[in-house]
């Protein structure tokens, strides 16, 4: 069993290397709820399941397993802020786990990779289910510092709940976790139309087609344009690198006008938990630099 | 008070007691014109044979199972006193009984035959090697004769049948059973769960494929059934326990109160009075009830009954009925039923979509969702919507319905994965008759394979089409709402043009499954017969015998067998009265005691063999040892290899026998050497 | 039994009808959940449930199909590049053949014969050169120091940095080997 109150922060690529306040966020909140985030020293791509997947589905699964193992070496589960890091970490940790012969034969290529075995002991989580679940709205009263009054359109991604057979969070058609979650800070949740959609980004569209990527993602943003929310909240920064890009794409080449503010669900958390305003790092984003959270601060403990 | 059926002796032949234990043994090695001899060398078979223990006469034949054929035997057993016989040739179910009844018209007890395949199990399946396929058999011939050695007479008995039956369920199955049952003389007591009898077929607005009121095609039944002398209905009861076997059951019922007495007058001033409003079962929840009601306005029996978990007390019923009949202080009523078989009728239940999470069947905000069986509550005479076709939501007559087929059938994600058979042609019929009944509406089915065979029913698909509903070949991904407006479509690709489509959808009809009826477990494990994994009653053979149950005694009618539609649960049902009234006008079943022998010294009362019994023929007595109902055992032997110490032995099966059986084909041990 | 070079090279002459020699079935033997594959009836459900195929040329249903059919020139089309992973179509399909991982399977496939995107053929090489497949750059480091956090993460690319590199050399030579790019003619969307 794996160390308590202990995770291996996993980092990624896009979150470390174009939205370190990301990083910055997450860290902090997982402090004020008491974890302890280790480093994963020489970690590297999770590998992308979109693109690497693809090419090569042994050499994924070998890529993610040394991941892995080098969690297993410090007996932490893996933390990860990003679906797309949980989709490759959780489903080929999961994979080896329950089949044996899989796991040996990825081993076999590991071992050339250097000093790594995967052993199949600790777990790969998502901070949406580790604050949605484990923390849930209940368990973060006591943390806030600040509640806000802003609208919110939550963008769940593809990878955390699909596919639901392997993640076993949530269903994948009618999901509350998210919005039940950041209710406890003041924000509403806006239903806009086919709100489970996915950003288009994934599966590696972006990188070949990045057209076709923008057109899937045209259609998304119209439909939360529509409820005309004060934020996008996503747990993902692919996703969140798609919403940034993807507003300043349509803008520039479709005639729009968006400037909505995207904002991962780290970021929003550690705001209410009290983290500067600075270093949640809105001015460093494409979108919504000017918005301001606002809120109140709360004196003291909130009475139960 | 059985009664021991005397074989045939005559003086020709000689029983073996009177021979004494000396086993004389006839072995009979048949050619079978090509099949056999063309690769068995049945010669030396049959030279073989003639040198093994025991072996009085040896032969070979051209046609065995042919008049001089079977002759063979009789003169063997004339002549030779040969009192067991032999006959290598083909399978067991294809002529076996032949030779048992010839040697049984001699004067032996038909038990004391063997039968040696050595067609199907040898020269059929070794065409091509003739010298091990005659080793082989010969074999097999040692093995016959070596079981033959040790067989043993058994004996068959009459045992007197109760003449009357129990059907439970009164739907259209068990309708049909009763009717007929009651016409051929037999006392019969139908026990309805239900408040009224019908079933679903009640429930329909019309049936397919001449588009009639099946309220008017089962009247005739459901009044002569209420109505014959020999039937006794027991409506609001439910079936408690079960003992006994075939042909002597005895059944307890329970039969909840209505709170109304017989002399109720059917007026509805009670109903017309009560101020609980609840949605009503019967119309699927498209319509309200009173805590006291009638289920539909020609239920049987007539007499109104009260729901005691939503009624308030306020007594208003008691005080408005102008013939006293409601009473509060009814209470529940048991009784013992004595009767020689049971019919199991006891129907299906639509499949609950609210587990297709993208069709969010149920959910808030997609009321205009619905099911088959509640528009059919919808069309129906007594519909609270005066038979219009009105949206729940807004009361709205629509201008796009969409209907979804497979809805929890052929599906491995949730329900089921076979294919109920029967919705294509319902949606066909609603599809119709929607039309019809706004041709300015645009009808739409979205399928995966239309499926209406059978006769007539190609055209009633045709005529669908000819009125201009419109039939989409695609399987809807989901039903999508728009948060702003509620409005709802229907994501579906049609595949025969490629083209994907997001329909407008005022309302969806989804075609769900039929399912078994929840809470079936417990009535099976009273009855103690098999389920299929389906869920369903498991029949005893699905061609030769699909009315049959796993237990003798039990028949099964109707859809609790598996999906039909109202046509095949006739002749179902037909079909398992006919077998259930067999025993009982014969007024005897005949049964051959191949049952299983305890050996006390060696039993350990473990238990092991009545886990494994599955007619549950046997049973502990009240000293904790195991006995074995003789009539109930169903001679398949399993409760042998459960047995741990071998202490239970099947009757001309035991382990020796077997044994020495297996013995020469394994050369010489228990495991095969070669 | 037709190979894939054929069916690269082969002019394609007006004919009426395909025949068995145009399919190749035994090519995808080894595909995995082969049989869930072959159980697809075609009802369209991936179709319908594809958040790309709608406003894009995919059409899910139908590269199943050319899976089992044995069509090779599906290794060909460009429309399997175009699946985001959303997972719809695996959550819905009545028969289990969970299409995006069979869609996974034939790029994999494709990729070994060469047909992988240049920008694809990119990320690759980021990957074996940082270990990333988006590495950091310059406005980052400065944001990073900015927030508070170390200039580099502690990921592969920081000890190459530092004169560490022996596991990305590893990595570079033995993993997502890639066929050499061919002279091909742009094919037109």
């Amino acid at each position: 069993m794996a160390k308590d109150m202990t995770f291996a922060f996993f980092l990624g690529c896009i979150m470390p290397n174009r939205y370190p306040q990301i990083e910055k966020a997450t860290k902090f909140v997982m402090d004020k709820l008491g974890y302890e985030l280790l480093d994963m020293e020489r970690a590297a791509c999770c590998p992308a399941p979109g693109v690497f997947r693809s090419f090569n589905k042994v050499d994924w699964m070998v890529h993610a397993a040394r991941n892995i193992s080098i969690a297993e070496k410090m007996d932490a589960d893996i933390l990860t802020v990003c679906n797309g890091c949980f989709g490759t970490l959780q489903e080929v940790n999961k994979r080896l786990k329950e089949d044996e012969t899989l796991k040996i034969k990825v081993n076999e290529k590991l071992r050339q990779l250097g000093d790594y075995e995967f052993k199949g002991t600790i777990d790969v989580r998502h901070i949406g289910e580790v604050l949605g679940y484990d923390i849930g709205p209940w368990g973060i009263e006591d943390l806030i510092v600040r509640k806000v009054d802003i609208k919110a359109a939550v963008h769940y991604g593809c990878h955390f709940l699909k596919p639901t057979k392997i993640r076993e969070i949530a269903s994948s058609e009618k999901p509350t976790l998210i919005e039940d979650f950041i209710e406890a800070f003041g924000v509403k949740a806006l239903p806009f139309k086919e709100q489970l959609t996915c950003c288009g980004a994934g599966g590696g569209v972006k990188a070949y087609d990045g057209n076709a990527s923008m057109t899937i993602f045209g259609e998304k943003m119209k439909n939360i344009d529509e409820v005309k929310p004060d934020i996008i909240l996503d747990i993902c920064p692919f996703c969140h690198l798609q919403f940034e890009t993807g507003q300043d794409y349509l803008n520039k080449n479709k005639n729009c006008n968006y400037d909505y503010p995207v904002v991962h669900l780290s970021q929003l958390t550690a705001y209410c938990l009290g983290m500067d305003e600075k270093s949640i790092g809105l001015e460093y984003q494409m979108m919504g630099k000017k918005f301001e959270f606002g809120g109140e601060e709360l004196t003291g403990k909130e009475a139960v | 008070m059985t009664e021991k059926v005397k074989t045939k002796s005559t003086d020709i032949g000689k029983s073996p007691e009177e021979e004494g234990e000396e086993p004389r043994i006839g072995v009979y090695v048949c050619h079978c014109g090509h099949n056999i001899a063309g690769t068995v060398d049945v010669e030396k078979v049959a030279e073989y044979a003639s040198k093994l223990p025991n072996v009085v006469e040896a032969k070979d034949y051209m046609f065995m199972c042919s008049k001089p054929g079977v002759q063979l035997l009789k003169d063997a057993i004339k002549e030779k006193g040969v009192n067991k016989t032999v006959v290598a040739s083909c399978s067991k179910n294809q002529h076996g009984r032949t030779f048992a009844r010839t040697i049984e018209e001699m004067g032996l007890n038909k038990h004391l035959h063997q039968q040696v395949n050595i067609r199907e199990f040898c020269s059929w399946v070794h065409k091509k090697d003739h010298e091990k396929a005659t080793e082989k058999a010969k074999k097999l011939v040692e093995a016959g004769v070596n079981r033959a050695r040790k067989l043993e007479e058994v004996e068959t008995k009459k045992i007197p049948t109760t003449k009357a039956a129990l059907v439970i369920g009164g739907g259209i199955a068990g309708l049909r059973s009763t009717f007929d049952m009651a016409e051929l003389g037999i006392p019969v007591y139908l026990v309805e769960r239900n408040s009224t009898i019908g079933g679903h077929m009640t429930r329909l607005n019309k049936t397919f494929p001449t588009n009639e009121c099946p309220q008017c095609s089962i009247s005739p039944l459901t009044n002569g059934v209420a109505n014959h002398p020999l039937v006794e209905l027991y409506t609001n009861a439910q079936v408690k326990s079960v003992d006994g076997t075939m042909g002597n059951f005895e059944v307890e019922i329970e039969i909840s109160p209505r709170y109304v007495k017989d002399n109720c007058t059917s007026c509805g001033e009670c109903a017309a009075a009560c101020p609980v409003e609840v949605p009503s079962e019967w119309d699927k929840g498209m319509s309200t009830r009173g805590a006291i009601y009638k289920a539909y306005p020609q239920a049987i029996p007539a007499t109104y009954v009260r729901d005691k978990k939503t009624c308030i007390n306020c007594n208003t019923c008691i005080n408005v009925c102008p013939v006293q009949a409601v009473d509060f202080s009814m209470e529940p009523e048991t009784k013992k039923l004595k009767v020689g078989s049971i019919v199991v009728a006891t129907g299906y239940e639509e499949y609950d979509p609210s587990e297709i999470d993208a069709y969010h069947y149920g959910q808030e905000g997609y009321e205009n969702v619905i099911t088959q069986l509640q528009l059919e509550r919808i069309l129906g005479p007594t519909s609270m919507t005066g038979s219009e076709v009105l949206r729940p939501s807004d009361g709205k007559i629509p201008k796009h319905v969409v209907m979804i087929q497979c809805v929890g059938s052929r599906n491995e994600q949730v329900g089921n994965k076979y294919c109920t058979g029967v919705c294509c042609k319902f949606a066909t019929k609603n599809s119709g008759i929607l039309k019809e009944m706004y041709p300015d509406s645009e009808i739409s089915i979205c399928y995966i394979d239309m499926r209406t065979p059978g006769l007539n029913f190609e055209e009633y698909y045709k005529d669908a089409q000819e009125k201009g509903v419109r039939f989409i070949r695609g399987r809807p991904s989901e039903i999508l709402r728009d948060p702003i407006s509620g409005e709802l479509s229907v994501i579906v690709e049609d595949t025969l043009s490629q083209t994907p489509l997001r329909l407008k959808a005022d309302l969806v009809v989804l075609s769900a499954a039929m399912i078994p009826p929840q809470g079936i477990g417990p009535l099976g494990s009273k009855l103690q017969i098999l389920r299929s994994k389906e869920g369903f009653f498991k029949e005893f053979h699905i061609k030769m015998n699909p009315t049959a149950s796993s237990k003798g005694g039990v028949y099964l009618a109707g859809t609790i067998q598996g999906p039909k539609d109202i046509s095949e649960t006739v002749a179902h049902a037909g079909n398992a009265a006919a077998l259930a009234a067999q025993p009982l006008v014969k007024g005897y079943i005949e049964k051959e005691m191949l049952i299983p022998t305890i050996d006390y010294d060696l039993c350990m009362d473990c238990g092991m063999c009545i886990t494994a019994c599955n007619p549950a023929a046997i049973s502990m007595n009240e000293k904790g040892h195991p006995i074995v109902n003789e009539v109930a055992c169903r001679s398949c032997g399993m409760c042998m290899p459960a047995c741990p110490t071998g202490a239970i032995q099947l009757l001309n099966f035991r382990d020796d026998q077997l044994l020495d059986e297996i013995v020469p084909i394994s050369g010489g041990g228990i495991v095969c050497n070669e | 039994m037709i190979k894939i070079s054929d069916v690269e090279d082969k002019e394609k002459e007006v004919r009426q009808f395909k025949t068995d020699d145009d399919f190749d079935p035994e090519f995808f033997k080894d595909i995995e959940r082969k049989t869930n594959i072959w159980s697809c009836i075609q009802c369209g459900t991936c179709t319908a449930s594809c958040e790309s195929g709608r406003w894009t040329a995919l059409k899910t249903r139908n590269i199943i199909r050319k899976i089992v059919l044995g069509d090779l020139e599906v290794l060909k089309d460009p429309d399997i590049w175009l699946c985001t992973t959303c997972y719809q179509c695996y959550e819905r399909c009545p028969r289990d053949v969970r299409p995006t991982d069979a869609i996974m399977e034939l790029r994999n496939y494709a990729t070994k014969l060469g047909n992988i995107s240049p920008n694809h053929r990119a990320v690759v090489g980021y990957l074996k050169k940082t270990g990333h497949a988006v590495p950091i750059n310059d406005q980052i480091r400065k944001q990073r120091i900015e927030l508070g956090l170390e200039e580099l993460p502690p990921t592969l690319y920081k000890y190459k940095e530092e004169g560490d590199d022996k596991d990305l050399k590893k990595i570079e030579e033995i993993m997502f080997d890639l066929p050499e790019p061919k002279e091909k003619k742009e094919e037109k969307k």
